[in-house]
This record gives structure tokens, C-alpha cells and sequence, in this order.
């Protein structure tokens, strides 16, 4: 008895390392998509005039759309985070669930911006190998 | 006192701080669909980076909760971009000098 007690009392629990856990993941993420954004800006200083035609293509309403989602999803995650923060657990569930279908609304999206890609002719050529 | 204040001032702010990033981040979204189909000459590619690094700093700060963080989560994040800021500045005097 004497000795679970002991143990209740201490239960390890570290909220700034769990979070420092959580950023060093994203920081795995920062350097994927900076990969690729370095990537993108090589290709791009090379060839301005390409990639000017090919913006062209591009569906500024689908993308702006897109942009709309992501920035909405982040608002209600952090609106939960607040709720939790404030004992509302109902609340804070209720935002996470609205975060969920932002979630699938973007890759509705996205299937909707890449079939006019794939229309266009516009993929990569390991998935145009498929065709 | 001085924490117990910055607590509750953390609770009255609750929903709204976000709500007003959140408009904040659209209105500067807003900008940016708008300039784009403007020529701004070299200025282009410079006003669509200063925009979206206004958008990272305010979804860091306010929305990832950064700016209430200890010091330790502040130097990480700005080491990390010093190493990305380093890799574009090797790879770009690469192809810029060639």
C-alpha cells in the first residue's frame, strides 16, 4: 500500500518535454518541405519564364480555397486547445471534431485541384508511367 | 502576482486573440490573391515572402502558443531555421555562381 503510493506520487509526467517531443517532429517536417521549397526555388530561378506560363494554369479559386481550409482548421485546433485549457472538455472535443472534417474537406479539394493536373497532363513521371 | 496576473489575463483573452489571428491570417491571404496578378517587377517574389513570413510568425507565435513558451522552445525553432536559411544559401550560391 505504503509502496503504491510512493509510486502515485511519482508519476512522471513531463508536458514540456512531450511538447519539445512534438517540435522536434515538426522540425523532421521543416526539413522535408524545405527540401522541396528549395527545390522549388532552384527550378524556378532557372526557369522564370516556364514557371510564369505555367501559373497561368494554375486555379487561383481552388488554391485560395485551399489556404482558407488550412488557416480555419488551425484556428479551430487552437480554439480547442483554449477550450481544454479552460476545463471544457465537450467543447474542446467539439473543435477537434470540426478540425477532422476541415481535414477531409482539404483532400476533397485536392482531388478536386489534381484531377484538372492530371487533365492538364501536368504529373510526375513515376505516376505518368502508370498511364 | 505578476504570474498569477499574466494567467488570468491568458483566461479573459481566451477564444478572441485567436479569432483575431484568424481574420488577421485571411486578410493577409486576402493580399496576397490580390497582388498576384499584379507585375510588381522584382518586387514580386519579395512582397509574397514578406506576406507569408508576417503569416508564419503570427500562426507560430499565437496559434502554436510560441510566444508564451520558455526560451528553450524559441532558440530551438530559430536554430532549426538557421539550418534551413543555411541550406538554401549554400545550394543557391551553388547554381548562382555556375
Amino acid at each position: 500500500m505504503s509502496t503504491q503510493e510512493h509510486q502515485a506520487a511519482h508519476v512522471h509526467r513531463d508536458d514540456e518535454g512531450s511538447r519539445l517531443g512534438m517540435w522536434l517532429f515538426l522540425f523532421t517536417e521543416l526539413i522535408l518541405f524545405g527540401g522541396l521549397f528549395i527545390a522549388y526555388s532552384v527550378y524556378r530561378y532557372m526557369h522564370q519564364a516556364e514557371f510564369h506560363l505555367a501559373a497561368r494554369e494554375l486555379n487561383t479559386l481552388i488554391g485560395t480555397f485551399n489556404t482558407f481550409i488550412l488557416l480555419t482548421s488551425s484556428l479551430t485546433m487552437a480554439l480547442s486547445i483554449a477550450a481544454i485549457q479552460m476545463q471544457k472538455r465537450v467543447l474542446s472535443i467539439f473543435f477537434q471534431l470540426i478540425t477532422l472534417l476541415f481535414g477531409l474537406g482539404f483532400l476533397v479539394n485536392k482531388f478536386f485541384e489534381w484531377s484538372a493536373k492530371f487533365h492538364h497532363g501536368i504529373v510526375c513521371i513515376l505516376l505518368s508511367a502508370w498511364h | 502576482m505578476n504570474t498569477h496576473e499574466t494567467h488570468t489575463e491568458k483566461h479573459t483573452h481566451g477564444y478572441t486573440i485567436y479569432l483575431l489571428v484568424w481574420f488577421a491570417l485571411l486578410m493577409l491571404t486576402g493580399v496576397t490573391v490580390a497582388i498576384a496578378g499584379l507585375d510588381l517587377g522584382r518586387f514580386t517574389v519579395a512582397t509574397a515572402l514578406i506576406i507569408a513570413s508576417i503569416k508564419t510568425y503570427l500562426v507560430l507565435s499565437i496559434f502554436m502558443h510560441i510566444r508564451t513558451e520558455s526560451l528553450t522552445f524559441k532558440v530551438f525553432i530559430g536554430v532549426a531555421l538557421l539550418f534551413l536559411l543555411i541550406s538554401f544559401a549554400l545550394l543557391f550560391s551553388d547554381y548562382s555562381f555556375n
